[in-house]
């Protein structure tokens, strides 16, 4: 049975989580403590250190990066598709992956981790990351350290900068769609629904109703799924956590 | 059946869907969007592309933009040799190439590019020329990347570490390579495409790293990669001598 390494129903991994719901598929899933709790060598070496979701197939291939495992499984699990069938809705899907992975996740993981992940925490567990950041590649400890203490106000400028920027994309796509990619709902909708879902309230001047009445709607209608009311029916604030780390330069 | 791709230079991201047509064997009518000129900024060019960014291919009508994304959309949409890989586990072994290309090579290559060949040549511009350029410029986001490259404001600290994460690509491309023979694994796919002109920098910037003798097969992958025809028209579209001498 394959396993998939997750950090709890927010966020990327949920995403994950829910395309196994809605495939009906029964993973050998594994939870895993932030923020570097692989310390399995074959994972290690696979180049996803301290990252995840990461999937371990059958054959004992390591898979990487959310919206990459999502196709996987979909491509491998073809009987519920959640991928548009034209090459048009393909692509439309793919570039709200790279939305999300280049914008909308780090700028949500910014603004959640000082909201709610952060003070979620009690002492201890906030002790407890800096030993565990030597595991981590350099770039990505110097973004947990920052993290340790909080963002500055030039990450949460930048960060709400970013989200209105992808808030007003997605207005402008379901003014024109039912769904993100299309008019059938698909990895786009579960690629955008967990970072998209807790902009009302984390952001509310940006992602409120009256601001994104469209996102709204699709917001609530898209909870109304089964897979992702039993997927997210655990999902805690205090899971949140700050990443990924936010794209350079470019 | 219409196909009409704006581009810039085929290096970076413009060299990836100009790779991917010619590979499939896709006629396409080429629109040089001069990048260093504001063209992209124009009103003609954001009636196509209202994000002024390239490249973007129009297809009888439809208008595909993000070039990873472009380059599955141009594999799925025309006849010609796959560019993908059968295998599931090769497929998102491309995709996550793919984007360790956007993520992490290309950010570091380009904040060094954009620092020592851009920012000079925009020095040589007149100041009102070029407050007219940054005035055109759509979004908070490029007017702030290109007053970075204006005034050439990099700090060492942050070109250090671009150098560093160069090297790091160059050890990880290595290490792969000396696996598997393409990027994905057993055939030349879209990963090598979209990685091709970011790593074919490496050897000139970070050459402590991709040398002969640390990093054999990355080299002999880029010599792999530059003498199929495909490419080799592509480099043909340059404007730049020497890009096109290669």
């Amino acid at each position: 049975m394959p396993i998939l390494y997750h950090q709890r129903p927010v966020a990327h991994s949920a995403k994950v989580l829910i395309v196994l719901a809605e495939k009906g598929l029964a993973f050998d899933c594994r939870l895993v403590d932030p923020p570097c709790g692989l310390q399995d060598p074959d994972i290690m070496n696979a180049g996803h250190a301290g990252s995840v979701p990461v999937l371990v197939t059958d054959e004992g291939a390591v898979i990487g990066e959310s919206s990459t495992i999502a196709e996987y499984i979909d491509d491998t699990h073809p009987e519920v598709p959640l991928m548009p069938r034209d090459a048009v809705g393909k692509w439309r899907a793919r570039v709200w992956f790279k939305f999300v992975n280049e914008d909308l996740a780090p700028a949500t993981g910014v603004l959640a981790w000082n909201e709610w992940g952060r003070p979620g925490r009690d002492e201890a567990a906030l002790a407890a990351i800096p030993p565990q950041l030597e595991a981590l590649p350099q770039d990505r400890q110097a973004f947990w350290c920052e993290a340790f203490f909080g963002f500055g106000k030039k990450r949460v400028d930048h960060a709400r900068q970013k989200i209105a920027m992808v808030v007003g994309l997605i207005e402008a796509r379901l003014l024109e769609f039912e769904y993100l990619a299309g008019d059938t709902y698909s990895l786009a909708d579960i690629d955008v629904w967990p970072f998209a879902s807790v902009l009302p309230e984390l952001v509310p001047d940006l992602a409120g109703p009256g601001s994104a009445p469209k996102m709204h709607e699709w917001i609530e209608k898209v909870a109304q799924r089964p897979a992702i009311r039993s997927v997210t029916a655990e999902a805690a604030k205090a899971d949140w956590l700050p990443g990924p780390e936010p794209i350079r330069w470019g | 059946m219409s196909v009409e791709l704006y581009h810039f230079e085929p290096n970076a991201n413009g060299g990836k869907p100009i790779i991917a047509l010619k590979e499939k064997g896709v006629a396409f009518t080429s629109h040089w969007v001069d990048l260093l000129n504001g063209q992209q900024y124009e009103p003609e060019y954001l009636a196509v592309n209202p994000k002024g960014q390239v490249p973007t291919l129009v297809h009888d009508g439809t208008v595909i933009w993000e070039s990873t994304p472009m380059g599955e959309y141009i594999d799925e949409a025309f006849e010609g040799p796959s560019l993908r890989p059968e295998d599931p586990v090769e497929r998102a072994r491309m995709r996550n190439w793919s984007r360790f290309g956007d993520e992490f090579l290309g950010p570091s290559l380009s904040m060094i590019g954009w620092s020592s060949f851009i920012a000079p040549m925009m020095k040589q511009k007149d100041p009102a020329e070029l407050e007219a350029f940054q005035r055109k410029i759509p979004t908070a986001e490029r007017r702030e990347a290109w007053r970075k490259t204006i005034e050439s404001d990099f700090s060492e600290e942050e070109l250090a570490e671009s150098r560093r994460r160069l090297a790091v690509s160059a050890e990880r491309l290595e290490e792969q390579l000396s696996r598997t023979e393409w990027l994905a694994g057993s055939s030349y796919s879209l990963a090598d495409i979209n990685l091709f002109n970011m790593a074919a920098g490496l050897p000139m910037m970070v050459p402590h790293v991709a040398n002969a003798e640390r990093a054999p097969h990355l080299l002999r992958w880029i010599e792999r990669i530059r003498a199929r025809p495909a490419v080799a028209a592509a480099m043909a579209l340059s404007r730049n001598a020497f890009q096109r001498g290669r």
